[in-house]
């Protein structure tokens, strides 16, 4: 049931962090399997959603830091990588716009990318990405008006 | 000039058919399927592994004269601290979260209002030297 309600939030939490499909089904597969086995000690007073979005957002965090180490791969490779994958992504890089704008969020960081995926795309509260992201609100707001500023910059770059 | 909110907001990608209506069932059934148990030899490597290091750690530093964190770091070679910067994954959202930000700070760091520090070349040069002697004490 909680897989059925929340599996597409999961998945494109996941899948705009990861870019590949494939790892955003691993990713995806494993928060749930995380919630399984941690459902037995979900407080609720916590609201299951921000709960179950930590969860989502550390394994996304994780997944990335990972895929650097397996590789060896400095922030600047892994970026190429991605991006290379944003060019085969056939719903992408038709659109010279979007596939601009994809690739201006990978030259963020993962943290501040995982903050504007959030506000940008799933339009949350800074409080509530407080809660989710375990950073105060100050932060995440200087985060999100620095990573717009970036981003257009790479827009307007020729 | 393009700005972000000119562009449509839309998710870039796209789901396999069909991808939403299986993935409950596999999730399920990684579920059902009993983990290996891990091999004695890795649960060894696992947990003996650190505990043996830390205790070695632990020797040492139990066994030299106690200095404070300060004491410790001007013992760093300036250089070596400049290059563990310059290598260190360090960027402005880690010093952020690091920063107890007011709320007027924030609100000015969202506004766009926070002033750029510029330093021109004699300012930088008497900052380097600065930071060069304090390495040095």
């Amino acid at each position: 049931m909680l897989v059925r309600t929340y599996q597409q939030k999961v998945y494109w939490l996941a899948r705009k962090m990861v870019i590949d499909h494939d790892d955003a089904d691993d990713v995806t597969q494993e928060v749930f399997i995380k919630v399984h086995k941690a459902i037995d000690g979900f407080r609720e007073d916590a609201q299951l959603y921000t709960w179950l979005y930590r969860i989502a957002t550390n394994e996304c965090l994780t997944f990335m830091k990972k895929k650097r180490r397996r590789f060896f791969l400095p922030i600047g490779d892994a970026e190429g990588e991605l991006s290379e994958k944003i060019e085969a992504t056939p719903s992408v890089s038709g659109d010279e716009v979007q596939k601009k704008l994809q690739k201006a969020l990978l030259t963020l960081p993962d943290k501040q990318r995982l903050v504007f995926n959030l506000k940008y795309y799933e339009d949350m509260s800074y409080e509530q990405m407080a809660e989710v992201t375990g950073t105060s609100e100050g932060a995440l707001k200087a985060s999100y008006h620095h990573a717009v500023k970036k981003i257009e910059d790479f827009l307007n770059r020729d | 000039m393009i700005r972000l909110d000119e562009i449509p907001k839309k998710t870039p990608f796209e789901a396999p058919e069909g991808y939403f209506d299986k993935l409950p069932g596999r999730i399920q059934a990684r579920i059902a399927t009993p983990e290996p148990a891990m091999a004695w030899g890795r649960m060894a490597l696992r947990y003996a592994l650190p505990v043996t290091v830390l205790a070695v750690a632990a020797f040492f530093l139990w066994s030299r004269p106690e200095l404070s964190p300060e004491e410790m770091l001007a013992r760093v070679d300036s250089e070596q601290l400049v290059a563990y910067l310059q290598e260190a994954d360090l960027n402005t959202d880690d010093l952020l979260e690091a920063v107890p930000l007011e709320p007027a700070e924030a609100e000015a760091i969202e506004q766009g209002t926070m002033e750029e520090i510029t330093l021109d070349d004699l300012d930088l040069n008497l900052l380097l030297d600065e930071f060069d002697s304090v390495g040095k004490q």
